[in-house]
């Protein structure tokens, strides 16, 4: 390999420090070909199964695509199984979701269908949903880190799932009562949580930074966010308005003479108005995102590599254009794409700058559970 | 070419080994200077690591040193062992189909199974075990959610001979029959139902059509059938996790949809069998109160007749909640009504109370 030479150390320097060893690390996506029928013959078997399929065609999807993540030119593995994801998946269902009907059940044949006890329970179901949903991730994240092999060493996440899950609770309730001011601050301590838990082998990830930085984006954002979210009431308001007094009014004053051709271009007009300011409110906050994922990768390091990301508003939105399309018009078979896209939108704008001493990394010796991404699964957490 | 040179990572470290892949006797023997003893992998338990493709590097683990990594790059190389450990190229055999097909045909069969066992098969028995208390407290509920809307007709003549139909029909089978109360309402339909808890509820116009009191009585028996079998109570625990389900697998609310009268009729509309048991219960209790069971007879025939002439005229009876939805009046059903088997029937209330019961919605 021509990457020893730089691993040869150089004893007997005039500071008596041995130089650090180490090599420079450079992250690429080779696509492979045989992703899209992969899709299709997963979305055939999906449907003759009623979608039990869906463990195994996430596995098959999962191999194929880390394998195109090349970290100095060996790939990435996946090593989970279709089954594992099962398990996992009928562990939730009898431990969670069961309990959870049964209790429905006799709370309404208890108090009968329209007590106002079934809407507390659903609030407190809502909850527990709330508590739960920062373990899933937790648990999801690690069970795919336990999963990935780099030259045969494989990452874990090594703290609590239930503390990170509290925090996650905690965050959310917090950007709640700051309507939403405490969102930067509390993405960075969640990242900072997980990303300082994180191991490949037994070597940690670091994470230092400040939300300080993401605070002007944020503002553009939030005032952003505020002024289509006003532009929208006016014009829906307006619309209505509109609709009331030159229509139906019409259609009581002259017996149903009411012009339909006029109603259907105002829906028309509302539409148009709603995907407008839809398609605002994505804009700023896809300044905000860009700014943050930045942000998330310059504090982000491991060993004495810091990564650097490139990532902008225009191709995020450009990215998120895309994959909408697909998925429109393959009916959601090509999701695997849109996964691909994704992945590969980050390892194309991923940069590592600085060494790492990869002889000296250990293998980890957590040890791997045999079930994953129950919760996540159950709560549709994310599409991977 | 039996051998070449290889990468190798011993899973302990991510150190890369250069080491040397010889084939022979049955295995790949994987030796070099920085990995210690040299390693044995027998061939039948080679599996690709990553997915392979052409011109693509060979990556190899081995089942029995499961973190151990060989990256093969030579491609004559990669053939022979290709050649040699036919599992690595062979995509899904016939064989894992088949196991695929009937795994998954066996599991779609357990949870077809699982699903009609838990809608058929477990409300009757939670209906059965149910205490008094959660009847009643059901049926109230039931009767207000779904019938509470309509006007009750109670005006007191009518109401009286409403109590004298009951005592007429329990009178003979004090030993045998639920308790019951009736309620008229003056629903938009011709029915009756039973809910749990022993409510049951006539429509007024069902009271209007009737030519005799043996007409209601009969219906009346019939419904006691539902009440005595607890029909109702496992049709709502049916209804009641079923919404449970559907709500928990959309995310909505699924509780308001059947809280009308429409909904009421899908609920209650019973298998077959059901019905029959009934019929015959009721005929039961007819026999042993000498009620006229032809009275059942006559009331289903006329309905039937009226459902008929609605059904050729081509007017949906679906929404309706009518007397058919709930009580489908076969030829069969109708035909196994029979007379009164011992001796001459006595009459159901007097002609007087008759009239009074006729104008129960009307009458205040």
């Amino acid at each position: 390999m021509a990457e020893t030479e730089l691993l040869e150390a150089k004893p007997g320097t005039k500071t008596g420090a041995a130089l650090p060893k180490g090599v420079s690390i450079s992250v690429t996506y080779v696509p492979r070909p045989g992703l899209l029928s992969l899709a299709i013959v997963n979305f055939l078997l999906n449907v003759i199964t009623l979608s039990i399929y869906r463990f195994w065609a996430r596995t098959k999807v999962r191999r194929h695509i880390w394998s195109s993540i090349h970290i100095n030119g060996e790939p990435l593995e996946y090593t989970g199984t279709g089954k594992e994801l099962f398990l996992g998946a009928l562990i939730v269902f009898g431990l969670l979701i069961m309990p959870i009907v049964l209790l429905f059940v006799s709370v309404s044949l208890w108090f009968g269908p329209q007590h106002p006890v079934l809407g507390l329970l659903q609030f407190m179901v809502t909850v527990l949903i709330l508590l739960l949903t920062g373990m899933a991730i937790y648990r999801a994240r690690r069970y795919r880190l336990s999963r990935t092999l780099w030259r045969g060493i494989r990452g874990t996440l090594i703290g609590s799932a239930w503390s990170y899950s509290l925090l996650y609770f905690g965050s959310l309730l917090l950007k709640g009562l700051t309507l939403g001011w405490s969102t930067p601050a509390m993405n960075v301590e969640l990242q900072k949580r997980i990303t300082r838990d994180m191991r490949f082998g037994q070597t940690p990830f670091t994470f230092r930074g400040s939300p300080g930085p993401l605070y002007p984006a944020y503002a553009v954002g939030w005032f952003g966010a505020i002024a289509a979210l006003a532009l929208g009431l006016l014009l829906g308001g307006g619309a209505l308005w509109s609709l009331y007094y030159g229509v139906f009014k019409d259609l009581f004053a002259e017996g149903r003479q009411g012009d339909l051709h006029w109603v259907g271009s105002l829906i028309v007009g509302v539409l148009i108005a709603g995907v407008g300011i839809y398609l605002i409110y994505g804009i700023v906050w896809t300044l905000y995102q860009a700014r943050e994922m930045n942000a998330f990768a310059a504090y982000t390091g491991f060993d004495r590599a810091r990564f650097r990301l490139n990532a902008t508003a225009p191709s995020l939105i450009g990215l998120w254009i895309g994959n909408v399309l697909i998925f429109i018009f393959t009916l959601s078979i090509a999701s695997p794409l849109i996964l691909q896209r994704n992945i590969r939108y980050f390892c194309d704008r991923l940069t590592v700058d600085g060494m790492v001493d990869i002889e000296s990394i250990r293998q980890s010796s957590e040890l791997i559970s045999k079930r994953g991404e129950g919760l996540a699964d159950a709560f549709d957490i994310d599409g991977f | 070419m039996t051998s070449a040179s290889g990468q190798f990572f011993d899973g302990e470290s991510a150190t890369a080994h250069r080491v040397e892949v010889a084939l022979e006797d049955g295995g790949l023997r994987i030796s070099g200077d920085s990995i210690g003893k040299s390693r044995f992998w027998p061939l039948r338990h080679l599996k690709a690591a990553s997915p392979m493709g052409p011109d693509r590097p060979l990556r190899l683990s081995n089942e029995l040193s499961p973190m151990e990594r060989l990256i093969i790059e030579n491609q004559p190389m990669i053939g022979m062992i290709k050649e040699s450990a036919p599992q690595l190229t062979r995509s899904l055999g016939m064989s894992a189909i088949l196991r695929f097909s009937v795994l998954t045909a066996v599991g779609l069969v357990i949870v077809a199974a699982l699903g009609y066992a838990v809608l058929s098969m477990v409300p009757p028995l939670v209906a059965q075990i149910m205490p008094e208390d959660w009847r009643d407290r059901l049926g109230k509920q039931t009767e207000e959610s779904f019938v509470g809307r309509y006007a009750e007709c109670k005006s007191p003549a009518g109401l009286r001979a409403l109590g004298v139909l009951g005592n007429r029909l329990y009178e003979g089978n004090a030993d045998i029959a639920p308790d019951f109360t009736i309620g008229v309402y003056n629903l938009p339909v011709i029915n009756a139902f039973a809910l749990p808890g022993g409510r049951i509820v006539f429509s007024g116009k069902l009271i209007e059509a009737a030519k005799a009191p043996e007409d209601i009585a009969g219906v009346l028996a019939h419904e006691l059938g539902h009440v005595n079998n607890r029909d109702p109570e496992a049709a709502i625990i049916r209804l009641t996790g079923l919404q449970v389900l559907i709500s928990l697998a959309t995310g909505s609310d699924g509780g308001t949809v059947l809280s009308n009268l429409a909904g009421l009729a899908a609920i209650l509309r019973y298998t077959r069998s059901a019905e029959i048991n009934a019929d015959d219960y009721a005929q039961m209790l007819l026999n042993r109160s000498k009620i006229d069971p032809l009275g059942l007879k006559r009331f289903f025939e006329a309905v039937k007749k009226i459902e008929d002439q609605k059904a050729k005229a081509g007017v949906s009876i679906g929404p309706l909640g009518g007397l058919l939805s709930t009580h489908p009046a076969t030829e069969e059903r109708i035909a196994r009504i029979k007379p009164l088997q011992n001796g001459p029937p006595r009459p159901v209330m007097s002609e007087e109370n008759w009239q009074s019961l006729k104008l129960i919605c009307k009458a205040n």
